[in-house]
């Protein structure tokens, strides 16, 4: 048994090793599609559940690996490059490394100066080559001596391959480089050092994350092999169970690895962000950004989780259908919620806090979001009592107003004190707010900064920063130059092309994914004829490298879209809509030509300009490649309010294309509003879908729909947004989720 | 006298409740506040949408007729009641109250700046007219006058806060703050001042009086710091004080690099969230400070030459 788990152990490892190096070397090439991630939830939970240090030494790797990553490897990338290694390593070792065979290849990798790209062919070739059950260890070092000899004859150590790229670097640094010009630039380096394909960074960084991770899971090893027997066998047993992302693993060990480095945290710290929310009142900030503010003061009653991509339960127990209903949904309370002020949280607070809230007021305007599935947003408060009934202490009974699919949006509600809001009011609150979060509000100043102190009675994990200053700092070079003069920790919504000078410079970064989707929408049934025609908006979509845009304009941050508004791993994410319109101008051609536009047209559109993450770039790119087909757009930047009061009014020029953005908060994956809405079909698998109350059932028309919406070429789909943070290396852990909500590691 | 200041109060007011009037008319064609408060993020219909919509009109106010609207607006603004910001829920006046001393230090600074800076440049140019200091000064104006104050804010900041680590980079709370925006706030002023004062003083150089000063054989002294500068200052105060209403509006630049909690700052974050109340107050300040400024001119030189009273 002992050696079994050895043998997951070291599988973990070499698989740790294999991937970073791997992503590394293979960091500039075309994205593969993803493959099953069985193998990753293997890793996940035979590190876990066996020894959870480990777990933190492979995602230290992946991290190096994402931080080291001039082209910042995104999560998919990683998680499928731990996928390809650990089955490599596995089919070709079925009875797995011993631990001695990986200190041997490790210390021959530190001996010898290796490049990268020798670590991954000893790995590579020692792994696969070698279909004996025991692995000699002369062997392999006769492998590795001669991997190392190859690669470099000369013995160039890591430091000349440094001087030499950051010399061909900075030279090239005279004005502000695009990911492009640092790939070629980096490229050009290393192949004249080495023709290789590798900066010294991050042979550097190879090698030592290699050894510290390999070094400290053998001492994990050691320490933990009396409750190895026991943990081997589940956590075989776990690993040919199921399916969960990989990303899973990277959050659990990067929780570990941050509690590990705890100590070293900066009692306090300024962030600076591109916007303050206006309001401090829970519910009623409708930006994004301000969710990093509202979600350290407020818990909500659930969250969005990042891995399942589904709301799950926070400060609420449970909740579900009562049994045999479909239309009426119990909650059921946690007993021991407490806000900052000492307030208790019971079924009847919880009722007189949406009262309050919803009070016709200027104030709480956009509050309630959620809850118009159980009130008639025309009458609130009259039909809240209808929709909302208290059971018993902890139990509130919700009343659908229709059949609708995404009755739990209603549950990320925000709950606040209402005896500290009956008592100052909503108007008053934003100056006084009061929540359940980790953080206490101290004071503010409306958009200049928020300040915030650890509330040391929070029931949960508790942070390891005491004080957060967020700074309001509209302009990202000043956000940048902060961080780099010493005054900000941390800043979000870092440009793309500052990440690699950050970088070089000794900073993390952290490039997190959101649940917002940048697509260019078609409007299909406007009076712009054209737009109509399937195979128009077919050759609209062949005729744009998409691909080339999420790398040059996105930075390839964020993910590529499929096809459909859901990005992988999302709930109803179709994988069957994979490289549906792949870049093809000729085809596009063809297209047109045969809906009579040979000599091709001119199609009217409006689209924002600085309401959503580089909306103008991407529009501009996407004109110039509908150029080369012969598609002209009589094109109008509008002023965000502009263009929402255009699209409310439905005046918006007819054929648009509207950059626009949707939420897929967990059921809501489908949004078309604007366009595909006014298809009949659409409406009718929507109004359908909204009626099943089966997961699978739901899950499988989300996708059907997602078919619908791609074989009918109704939108173009980009990316989403990705949430680029930049912070000093005395932070590590720190992230965000999907949601763009701030993580710090606790204690 | 008491005639003359009444009218040309009447004639500032009325310039006052004009620039109003057009921002109030012209910011709803730019866009409308209450879009912004819907969603459109959710699985939602038309017919949804439209009735979300009206309800943020109607909570805002916005659902009367704009004449009715602008009735309101001036019935309350009387009264002193410039209503609660759409997007700080707080009123309108608080805000810029809270403000308002930011901007006003940082702009009296940089007018302190103009001046010292602008002043001795000028009218050493005059003095050594051709030579190098004189293009140094030209220079420094023409540098002045192109340069886009948002570039050369973040080139400063890069300078003095990243690389030599002297100055903050943003933000308020020590002296050494406002030093960046107050320098770059005051470089236009000191482009102005130089090349006017410099023309000024040239002018009085070449007069009658300076000659006739010069043929009595006065020192060189006397002939420019009491009969030169004395009389060449008058067009330089002029412009001096004409340029101050320009730093108004070169203040919200600088205020939203610098991260600078202003009434600029303040500004720019109302007319991109259609804040109106805010937006109103914000130009009826700006409005009324520009007039000011020209109305106290106009005092000063009516009680200077009194054939301007009479006119």
């Amino acid at each position: 048994m002992g050696h079994s788990l050895l043998k997951w152990r070291s599988v973990a490892i070499v698989a740790a090793i294999a991937a970073l190096v791997f992503a590394i070397a293979c960091g500039s090439d075309e994205p593969e599609p993803a493959p099953a991630v069985d193998t990753a939830k293997l890793i996940q939970d035979a590190v876990s559940q066996a020894q959870s240090a480990s777990a933190a030494e492979i995602q230290k790797s992946v991290a190096a690996a994402m931080a080291t990553q001039p082209q910042g490897a995104s999560a998919a990338e990683i998680q499928r490059l731990v996928s390809d290694s650990v089955t490599s390593a596995i089919a070709a070792q079925p009875a797995g490394l011993t631990r001695a065979d990986v200190e041997s290849i490790v210390s021959q990798s530190t001996a010898g100066q290796l490049s990268a790209a020798d670590v991954k062919a000893i790995v590579d070739q020692s792994v696969r080559a070698l279909p004996a059950p025991e692995i000699d260890v002369n062997q392999l070092s006769s492998l590795v001596n001669s991997a190392v000899a190859d690669a470099v004859p000369e013995g160039i150590s890591a430091d000349e391959i440094s001087q030499i790229v950051q010399a061909q670097v900075s030279a090239g640094l005279t004005g502000t480089l695009t990911r492009g010009d640092i790939e070629d630039l980096v490229a050009q380096a290393v192949e004249d050092a080495v023709g290789d394909q590798l900066t010294a960074d991050q042979v550097t960084t190879i090698v030592n994350a290699s050894l510290v991770a390999t070094n400290q899971a053998i001492e994990n090893a050691a320490a933990d092999a009396a409750q190895a027997a026991a943990a081997a066998s589940a956590a075989q047993t776990a690993a040919s169970a199921a399916q969960t992302s990989a990303q899973q693993a990277v959050t659990v060990a990067q929780d570990a690895q941050a509690a590990a480095a705890a100590a070293a945290y900066p009692e306090s710290i300024t962030i600076a962000v591109g916007a303050l929310p206006a309001n401090l009142v829970a519910n009623v900030i409708p930006s994004l950004q301000s969710r990093i503010t509202s979600r350290l003061i407020y818990g909500q009653l659930a969250a969005l989780n990042d891995q399942t991509g589904q709301i799950e339960p926070e400060l609420a127990e449970s909740y579900g259908f009562v049994e045999g209903s479909t239309d009426t949904v119990e909650l059921k309370l946690k007993k021991n919620i407490v806000f900052h002020n000492g307030e208790h949280l019971d079924a009847h607070g919880l009722l007189k806090s949406y009262e309050l809230m919803m009070s016709e007021t200027a104030e709480v305007a956009w509050a309630f979001r959620g809850l118009d599935d159980y009130v008639d947003p025309a009458d609130r408060i009259g039909t809240l009592h209808n929709a909302v009934t208290v059971v018993d202490d902890y139990t509130l009974h919700y009343k659908l107003r229709h059949q609708v699919d995404r009755w739990a949006n209603a549950f990320t509600y925000m709950p606040l004190p209402p005896a500290h809001l009956e008592e100052i009011g909503p108007a008053g609150y934003s100056d006084q707010p009061v929540g359940t979060g980790p953080y206490k509000f101290v004071e503010w100043e409306r958009d200049n900064y928020i300040q915030l102190t650890r509330w040391d009675d929070y029931p949960g994990p508790k942070p390891v920063i005491k004080d957060i200053r967020i700074r309001h700092v509209p302009e990202a070079a000043v956000r940048v130059a902060g961080l780099r003069a010493g005054e900000f920790d941390l800043i979000t919504a870092t440009p793309p092309e500052n990440v690699p000078g950050l970088i070089s410079e000794g900073f993390q970064i952290f490039v997190g994914d959101s649940t917002q989707s940048m697509y260019i929408g078609f409007n299909i049934y406007g009076r712009f004829e054209p737009m109509a025609d399937v195979r128009v908006r077919q050759a609209l979509l062949y005729a744009v490298d998409m691909d080339a845009m999420y790398e040059t304009i996105a930075g390839g941050y964020g993910t590529r879209l499929q096809c459909q508004i859901v990005a992988p791993g999302g709930f109803g994410y179709n994988e069957d809509l994979v490289g549906r319109y792949d870049y093809d101008p000729e085809k596009a051609r063809e297209l047109l030509a045969e809906a009579g536009y040979a000599d091709g047209l001119t199609i009217p559109a409006s689209v924002t300009n600085a309401r959503y993450f580089r909306d103008r770039p991407l529009m501009d790119a996407i004109v110039s490649q509908w150029a080369q087909v012969g598609v002209r757009v009589d094109l109008a930047y509008l002023e965000s309010s502009e263009w929402l009061q255009q699209l409310i009014n439905s005046t918006l020029p007819d054929g648009v294309m509207n950059i626009g953005l949707n939420w897929y908060l967990a059921d809501n994956t489908t949004s078309m509003w604007g366009n595909g809405l006014a298809d009949p079909a659409f409406k009718e698998m929507r109004d359908a879908k909204a009626t099943i109350t089966d997961t699978a059932a739901r899950e499988a028309e989300v996708k059907k729909i997602a078919a619908h919406i791609c074989d009918n070429a109704q939108a173009l789909h980009a990316y989403t947004i990705p949430s680029v943070l930049a912070f000093g290396p005395n932070m590590p852990g720190i992230t965000s989720s999907i949601s763009f909500e701030l993580k710090i590691p606790s204690e | 006298m008491t005639a003359f200041i009444v009218r040309r109060l009447l004639q500032a007011a009325l310039v006052v409740v004009g620039v109003v009037t057009l921002v109030f008319f012209l910011i709803r064609v730019s866009g409308d506040p209450a879009s912004l408060g819907v969603s459109l993020e959710e699985n939602r219909t038309q017919e949804e949408i439209e009735a979300e919509y009206r309800r943020v009109q109607k909570q805002l106010g916005l659902d009367r007729h704009i004449l009715i609207q602008y009735v309101v607006f001036w019935g309350r603004a009387a009264r002193g009641d410039f209503g609660y910001s759409f997007r700080y829920s707080i009123p309108a006046t608080q805000l810029i109250i809270q403000r308002l001393p930011n901007s006003l230090r940082l702009g009296l600074l940089a007018a302190v700046i103009g001046l010292a800076a602008g002043l001795p440049l000028g009218i050493a140019a005059a003095l050594n007219r051709g030579s190098i200091l004189d293009n140094l000064a030209t220079g420094v104006s023409v540098f002045g006058f192109v340069v886009p104050q948002f570039w050369l804010a973040i080139v400063l900041i890069i300078i003095f806060s990243v690389h030599l680590g002297w100055l903050p980079t943003s933000g308020t709370g020590s002296w050494k703050h406002i030093i960046l925006p107050a320098f770059t706030l005051s470089l236009g002023l000191v482009a102005t001042v130089a090349r006017m004062s410099r023309s000024g003083m040239l002018e009085a150089l070449s007069q009658d009086y300076v000659r006739t000063a010069r043929a009595k054989g006065l020192s060189e002294r006397l002939v420019i710091f009491r009969h030169a500068l004395r009389n060449g200052s008058i067009s330089v105060i002029t412009v001096v004080v004409s340029s101050l209403p320009h730093l108004l509006g070169t203040v919200v630049v600088v205020e939203v690099v610098f991260a600078w909690p202003g009434v600029g700052n303040l500004m720019a974050q109302a007319v991109a969230n259609r804040d109106y109340p805010v937006v109103f107050l914000d130009v009826l300040l700006f409005g009324t400070l520009t007039v000011l400024i020209f109305l106290v001119m106009d005092l000063l030189y009516a009680m200077v030459d009194p054939r301007i009273r009479h006119r």
